[in-house]
């Protein structure tokens, strides 16, 4: 079975909006302060000023963990995992249909697609090669590990996986409201430099409760928040959820690391 | 090269019907399923819907109630026999679920949202979780067929399913699962209309891919789903139709509009050659990804003539209308059809052909012997993705 190496982590949201700060849970701006929005530098000028926050906080991650594993973007295969999506843009859209005749933006409707973030990244690096999209809801940080793992199997080198959510529109809020936040992983099956090593996805007998209880528990990027900071804190293993039952995936370090 | 995948068995629901007979009758006969639009819209289109009323879902899974589900339901049915084998053989945890979609629940949540803005009703939490999001539909799927192993949505708008079958291929030959339920669904909705009409790419007709009158796509709707299967032992002589090859890869070009040569197009072909270990000459059929809009067809045209020659080409919009997350699949089933039946289907609409685009163009339904079928899809974003069909001697 394929190995993976964590060669790179970042993240990015209102609150923590690096890596050190999430880690040290030092928050720059209390809750009320959304929306803000990350530099994302690589987007350009005329892109970024058009970019939701999703797509710029993806943007933003992809940056960081690319630069801290010395990968080119131009080249770097990218994977992108969002549970809902470009929900504010699509939210926008909704809106308009319900105005006059109900006409709809077009650069709104071609930034609401699931993959608007990597098509614009792959756009603004000129990156022709793989890039994808993918969601499974609070078990997307689980899929994207599996996407992860065969796509090193099949073509080895690195990959940059990314999970990112935006606060939901009001419409939905409810008990379901959380805080946008992006998080990413450059994955790869060189050892070299690596923070930490995922071995593959084992069936926990137990479920997962301690989620939902945590900083940014509600947040589908949760998971992927709890493996950096288990990553971090050098554990054995970490519980991901994987619908309606939890999956191990237990970590290694090895000397040096 | 990559080692074949077997597809075990096959199902499909489009605008042409709602199994994989229907759908073979009418797609062969040169019948379009393309109406008027099923909601009211203040200007005219035509779209692929469903021929027929989807059954609701079971009471006890009617949480889940989208027409997104419907149409997935409907697809699942005819492989529950393939499906309850592979369970028994490997083990649930070893089928995975990898599907495309490009519009999750959106059918149901713009008509939510319709009541929340007119009317100041809210939407309960649960629509949320159980009906808008992507993962509704895999977990009702999930349910229903018991299958428990990796399970995700490809989502990158119109190549979405296409890339389903990209990933699904990587999870069996990385050794993750070892049968794999695949495909699309994306069910009609108002807002995709009503965008790419905001496009200008909307035509108000029967969408006319590679004729020199096209203006335009219609929108479909339409789901298809294959079980595929690692090739072990006897399972290879048993199925004779295979994935033989997958390339992916981006345009890097612009958000909506393809590389005006087709680079990116002839990349991903050229790369599910590779993978299959193919030559260009060995190619029968191209399934075109073939939307009708002037530019988008070009691009394409350019880009199978460099790569496929003189290859005979279809677009099979002008039955269903474009299936967006969908199509991938729903056209993948129309390839098999053909690899199974001997016959390839009329490039519906596309007489009188554009003299401009350098490509030999199915006009009438043509009986063969296919072994091996290219399937394209392109994509918002400058997703590209090329399928390999093949079928065994």
């Amino acid at each position: 079975m394929t190995l993976m190496h964590v060669r790179a982590m970042a993240v990015w949201t209102p609150r923590y909006p690096s890596l050190d700060a999430w880690l040290a849970r030092q928050p720059i701006a209390p809750r009320s302060s959304e929306p803000s929005v990350p530099a994302a530098s690589i987007l350009g000028a005329r892109v970024r000023g058009r970019a939701s926050v999703l797509t710029r906080m993806i943007a933003e991650v992809v940056a960081v963990a690319a630069s801290d594993a010395a990968l080119e973007l131009a080249t770097a295969p990218l994977i992108v995992g969002s549970a809902f999506g470009e929900m504010e843009t699509t939210a926008r859209l909704l809106a308009m249909m319900c105005v006059g005749d109900g006409a709809l933006s077009p650069a709104r409707f071609q930034s609401s697609v699931h993959n608007a973030a990597s098509g614009a990244i792959s756009i603004a690096t000129g990156n022709q090669g793989f890039s994808s999209c993918i969601t499974a809801g609070h078990a997307t940080t689980a899929a994207l590990l599996h996407e992860a793992r065969a796509l090193i199997a099949e073509s080895g080198g690195d990959v940059i996986v990314v999970m990112a959510d935006e606060r939901l529109p009001s419409f939905f809020a409810h008990d379901d409201g959380f805080e946008s936040a992006a998080a990413a992983l450059v994955l790869s099956d060189r050892a070299g430099a690596a923070r930490a090593l995922l071995y593959p996805t084992e069936r926990a007998e137990h479920a997962l409760d301690e989620l939902a209880s945590a900083e940014l528990g509600k947040t589908p990027v949760a998971p992927l928040l709890a493996l950096i900071d288990a990553v971090h804190r050098r554990q054995e293993r970490v519980l991901l959820p994987a619908f309606g039952r939890a999956v191990r995936v237990p970590l290694g370090y090895e000397a040096g690391v | 090269m990559q080692r074949p995948l077997s597809i075990v068995d096959y199902s499909v629901c489009c605008a042409l019907g709602v199994s994989r007979q229907a759908v073979a009758e009418r797609l062969f006969a040169g019948q379009a399923g393309l109406a008027p639009a099923p909601f009211s819209l203040p200007f005219a289109t035509l779209c692929g819907s469903l021929p027929e009323p989807l059954a609701a879902l079971p009471s006890e899974l009617s949480r889940f109630e989208t027409r997104q589900a419907r149409l997935a339901v409907t697809a699942l049915a005819p492989l529950a026999r393939a499906l309850e084998e592979r369970i028994a053989r490997y083990g649930s945890e070893r089928i995975a679920i990898v599907l495309g979609s490009s519009n999750a629940g959106l059918d149901t949540t713009e008509q939510s949202v319709a009541k929340h803005t007119r009317r100041g009703e809210t939407l309960p939490a649960s629509s949320l979780r159980d009906q808008h999001a992507f993962s509704a539909v895999l977990e009702l799927l999930q349910t229903i067929s018991g299958a428990s192993g990796p399970m995700m949505f490809v989502s990158t708008a119109c190549s979405s399913s296409g890339k389903a079958f990209a990933s699904a291929a990587r999870l069996l030959r990385a050794g993750l699962a070892d049968a794999a339920l695949v495909g699309g669904v994306d069910a009609l909705c108002e807002m995709t209309v009503r965008g790419f009409r905001s496009l200008g790419v909307l035509s108000e007709g029967p969408c006319k891919p590679f004729s020199i009158e096209r203006d335009g796509i219609s929108i479909g709707e339409g789901a298809a789903f294959f079980v595929l299967e690692r090739d072990v032992g006897s399972t290879e002589k048993d199925h004779a139709l295979c994935l033989l090859g997958c390339g992916e890869g981006a345009d890097a070009h612009h958000m909506t509009a393809p590389h005006p040569l087709g680079e990116g197009a002839e990349r991903v072909m050229r790369d599910a050659l590779g993978q299959a270990g193919l030559a260009a000459s060995d190619i029968d059929l191209v399934n075109a990804h073939g939307t009708a809009t002037p530019q988008g067809d070009v691009s394409e045209a350019l880009a199978i003539a460099r790569t496929l020659g003189e290859t005979a080409v279809v677009s099979t919009k002008g039955y269903t209308g474009h299936a967006l997350g969908a199509a991938g699949a729903v056209e993948a089933a129309f390839c098999l059809l053909t690899l199974e039946h001997g016959i390839a289907p009329a490039s519906l609409g596309a007489a009188p052909a554009d003299p401009a685009l350098p490509i030999r163009i199915l006009s009438e339904p043509t009986p063969g012997e296919y072994r091996h079928v290219l399937s394209n899809s392109f994509a918002f974003g400058g997703s590209n993705v090329s399928l390999l069909f093949g079928r065994r001697a």
